[in-house]
């Protein structure tokens, strides 16, 4: 009698491996194939169509004499023949293939010469608003592509992977105010940029502004300008690579780790916990103080315009043929000795160390004297020959609380490089008339 | 059913199909079987009939036959995707993400070739590791067995050319990574011991040579896309065909039992050739499902001015980068690699008795050799996934299971032994560990041998651990160097390397001790914060 080998030696016997293995190799080949097939970006154009060429029809539906008719049925025609296929903007100028309109059809240049739809939600919806109607218009999409100015991956055809947010791509969309950064990549006439009469970088002159007001380049510089204690904003932070962030201590997700978070959180967060240092020399062979950045813990929008502004400091990439240039805004200089000392003193970033009123006391980890000094105690006790001699030459070392701490992160750079003639004497001047 | 055998029959009795395939009608007799190999040019290489042996599975796992598999799926998705690909800094990433999102397949091309030349680079490890335990190197196949090992760097070569081409960070830090090396070879390299004697330097050096720079950009980028495209794969070609043809000639290597017939053969085909068609069905479905699974990785645009942390070589050179910590560069990436290179191809010349244990498992026929080769493996593996796995920023020491985000205090501070002590110490145990072996002339067991050396290394590890100023994990690095030595160093080769001629034993010793020492050396940095035994920084010699 025949029995039934069993079920192992069934399966694995070469002749059901052999046909097995074919139909499974089939099957997997198959499903590579249909998955190749299957893209995010036909979906939206197969949505697209369908609603043009409803819309269309209504159209010849309600239309009320023959000529409308006819227009109506020339779209509709026009719609049919809407194809399924990648469209892609080439913008040499700025490195970009951007394939952005694959989905957002609203933004074909050539089958939407206006940029304006109807559609109400994205990715359909070109022109929000009559603003970016008109700063679209001004910045041909086909020289200009999407990416220069918004951002993201133009490459990419998935919405994550094409909106910048994924891991290893640096750049994502520039959203909110952010995206007035891209203005200043070029014009520096930001002033006089208007749409409807509004400024429309009204953030970034803003953000500006917030950077003179607490007195940034005391210690930051920008473009070479302003103090050495810490980083470049321009040729540092505005292109720093994500790589180069320690992002532990921001609380960020890691899907939120992004050149623009890390500046934001070091205005609402405390800076001395996002960058801790090596206060105890654990990890390294010198301890290292925690960052100096006072805590301004700013509103929302500020933290915001001030991102937005270190943002549009990134000049990479751009042709020399596409920056507008603008002269400088003229500094207004008092006549009045004590108060143009005042500019001086606010045009330096004196405030960022030692207080917008001259009071001092802002922290400076590991000094002997706790706070940076308060000037209206301090200057009267020297000569002003004393006081010029320390504004030039700064105080390098700073005296250690603990010995064995690190640096006190704060000292007196020297300034003779930069306030100079009448700016130095007029700053001592008002120091002087300072009084507790 | 029957209508079309009949069908089959009359297409294969067509004037086309006669002119294609050799012999007369199919009658599916022996000798028609036996015209079917021989008659195909492909198909040839087998001989027309094998041991049945030599058709289990589990004899050669099918290992060198999936690696020409992977070969020649590696040729083929490489080939499509060169016609998708720029080898030049501004395009070449771009291609990539063209690959990935424009071209039809283009993405499951890049993955398969990836996911391919990893799973090559195992198979064809795993492979020699088989061919090893099987003693199917030994006398007539010690040269193929010398050509494999050529093949096996050329495989690592294949990879690491074409691990630059997608021009992201991995990428260019992987190959700078890797390419440093070059500049710390003796007297060629930059860095390398001995070059300043020669007027070696950053620009015409080993490393200057491989990257047509000092720096990797897109001389480099061009250079790896030939080598990777053009000239390892010509060189790697001609090396299989000479491979495959040994292994025709030699014999397949299922020699037959001392009791069993000569003549008992089964037919190729189908026997062997079915075997082998389901063997790469499987590998295929791995591989298409794999890439279907998988993206391969491509991370942000290269980048030279950003160095990642940590910088890692690609995963199966991580063993020698791992080697870093313990060694200098020109040893752990230049000597270490060529001796052991060299090493494996001079195994089956320093083979005590090429009779033993061949065509079949035998550990017990051939203890020293399976002992010594598999410690190397597993050591090889180990170091690997130890590189992998476990190193994060500045190559501290992090579990899989902790975050990179935290920080790690540095490694204690090293020395270096004094010149004399360091020379002496190295003269000793070369010396000393050549001859000792030797010496012994007395007969001992040898389980019980090391069973009483391991007892006594447990023995010195817990005196050296209560002595004032040592701690038992020094003492546990004693034991570990002890035991190794007298185990690796003594026991064995006292009594299996009897029998062999002088030239044979010195040549084994060097080898043995240089193994050895490896080890050695890992203890005396982890457990002493010995960074080098000898320096001499004026030719800048560190060992």
């Amino acid at each position: 009698m025949d029995e039934k080998p069993p079920l192992f030696t069934r399966l694995f016997a070469l002749r059901s491996l052999f046909l097995w293995g074919n139909v499974i190799l089939f099957v997997v080949f198959g499903a590579v194939m249909v998955s190749d097939q299957i893209r995010g970006w036909k979906g939206y154009q197969k949505d697209f169509k369908a609603r043009e060429l409803t819309r269309t029809k209504d159209a010849i539906a309600s239309a009320q004499t023959d000529d409308d008719k006819m227009r109506a049925a020339d779209e509709y025609q026009a719609a049919q023949r809407i194809p399924m296929e990648i469209r892609q903007i080439v913008a040499p100028d700025f490195d970009a293939v951007d394939r952005c309109v694959t989905c957002h059809l609203g933004f074909d240049p050539l089958g939407n010469p206006s940029l304006s739809t109807e559609y109400k939600e994205h990715p359909f919806k070109a022109t929000p608003n009559t603003a970016a109607q008109s700063i679209h218009l001004a910045h041909n999409v086909e020289k200009f592509g999407c990416t220069v100015c918004h951002g993201g991956q133009g490459t990419a055809t998935e919405v994550k992977a094409a909106h910048g947010e994924v891991l290893h791509w640096e750049q994502p969309l520039f959203k909110g105010t952010l995206l007035q950064a891209s203005c200043a990549k070029c014009h520096d006439n930001l002033a006089d940029l208007k749409v409807n009469g509004a400024v429309y970088a009204s953030e970034i002159i803003r953000g500006k502004k917030l950077v003179r007001e607490h007195g940034c380049i005391g210690c930051h510089q920008i473009a070479g300008e302003g103090g050495p204690i810490s980083v470049d904003l321009r040729d540092e932070t505005s292109i720093k690579p994500l790589s180069r962030i320690d992002f532990a201590y921001t609380g960020l997700e890691h899907e939120d780790w992004t050149l623009a978070n890390w500046i934001k959180v070091h205005f609402t967060k405390d800076p001395a916990q996002l960058v801790p240092g090596d206060p105890r020399g654990e990890f390294n062979t010198e301890p290292i103080a925690p960052s100096a950045m006072p805590p301004y813990i700013l509103p929302e929008a500020d933290a915001d315009a001030l991102t937005a502004y270190i943002l549009s400091l990134n000049r990479s990439k751009i042709l020399p043929q596409y920056l507008r240039p603008a002269p400088a805004a003229p500094e207004v200089a008092s006549s009045n000795p004590v108060e143009n000392g005042r500019q001086v003193y606010e045009k330096f970033g004196c405030a960022a160390c030692h207080g917008p009123d001259a009071r001092g006391g802002i922290r400076n980890y590991n000094y002997q004297w706790g706070g940076t000094p308060n000037l209206r105690r301090s200057v009267p006790t020297f000569t002003r020959e004393e006081i010029r001699e320390k504004i030039n030459d700064g105080v390098a070392f700073v005296a250690r609380n603990d010995p064995h701490g690190p640096n006190p992160p704060l000292y007196m750079p020297a300034w003779k490089a930069k306030i100079k003639g009448q700016e130095l004497e007029n700053l001592i001047t008002y120091l002087q008339s300072l009084r507790d | 059913m029957k209508k079309i055998e009949k069908l089959f029959e009359e297409l294969t009795n067509t004037q086309v199909w006669r002119s294609m395939f050799r012999g007369g009608t199919w009658k599916n007799n022996a000798r028609d079987r036996a015209q079917h190999i021989l008659g195909n040019v492909w198909l040839h290489l087998h001989p027309a009939r094998v041991r049945p042996r030599s058709t289990r599975f589990t004899y050669t796992w099918g290992l060198g036959g999936l690696s020409f598999l992977l070969f020649l799926v590696l040729t083929v998705t490489g080939i499509v995707l060169m016609f998708y690909y720029r080898p030049t800094p501004e395009l070449a990433y771009r291609d990539m993400k063209d690959l990935e999102f424009v071209v039809s397949l283009g993405k499951f091309m890049r993955n398969i070739h990836r996911w391919a030349a990893h799973t090559m680079v195992v198979f064809v490890i795993l492979h020699m590791v088989r061919v090893f335990l099987t003693g199917a190197y030994k006398t007539p196949r010690e040269f193929n067995w010398g050509i494999g090992v050529v093949l096996l760097v050329l495989t690592l070569f294949l990879s690491f050319t074409g691990y630059l081409l997608p021009w992201d960070q991995l990428a260019i830090w992987a190959v700078t990574v890797g390419t440093n090396m070059a500049s710390a070879t003796p007297f060629a390299g930059a860095e390398g011991p001995f070059s300043s004697l020669l007027g070696v330097g950053l620009k015409n050096d080993a490393r200057f040579g491989l990257l047509g720079g000092t720096a990797v950009g897109s001389a480099t980028l061009v250079r790896f896309y030939v080598l990777h495209c053009i000239a390892v794969p010509f060189l790697t070609g001609i090396l299989l065909i000479v491979h495959f043809w040994r292994v025709r000639k030699d014999g397949f290597s299922a020699a037959p039992y001392p009791n069993e017939n000569p003549q008992q053969k089964v037919e190729t085909w189908p026997n062997l050739v079915v075997r082998e068609y389901i063997g790469a069905i499987i590998m295929l479905i791995f591989l298409v499902a794999w890439s279907l699974l998988q993206n391969a990785p491509l991370e942000s645009i290269a980048d030279p001015n950003v160095t990642p942390n940590p910088s890692k070589a690609p995963w199966y050179f991580l063993g020698l980068q791992e080697l870093l910590v313990y060694f200098d560069p020109w040893i752990a990436g230049v000597v270490l690699p060529g001796v052991i290179t060299v090493g494996l191809m001079a195994i089956p010349y320093l083979d005590p008795d090429p009779t033993k244990g061949v065509g079949y498992y035998s550990f017990k026929e051939r203890p020293f050799a399976n002992i010594v080769f598999l410690t190397g493996v597993f050591a090889w593996f180990a170091l690997i996934v130890v590189g992998t796995v476990m190193r994060g920023p500045n190559w501290a020491w992090y579990w899989p299971w902790e975050s990179w985000l935290m920080h790690k205090p540095p490694d204690p501070p090293t020395h270096s032994l004094p010149l004399f002590l360091g020379v002496g110490m190295i003269g000793i145990y070369f010396g000393l560990g050549m001859v000792l072996p030797r010496l012994i002339k007395a007969q001992f067991a040898v389980r019980s041998a090391i069973i009483k050396v391991f007892a006594g290394s447990v023995m010195v590890a817990l005196i050296v651990g209560v002595l004032p100023g040592f701690s038992f994990i020094q003492g546990f690095w004693v034991a570990f160097g002890l035991f190794i030595y007298l185990v690796g160093g003594v026991i064995l080769p006292t009594s299996y390397l009897k029998t062999i001629s002088n030239l044979r034993y010195a040549v084994c010793m060097v080898l043995l001790l240089l193994f050895i020492g490896t080890f050695l050396k890992v203890a005396l940095r982890l457990g002493f914060n010995v960074k080098y035994v000898v320096a001499i920084p004026q030719v800048s010699l560190n060992i």
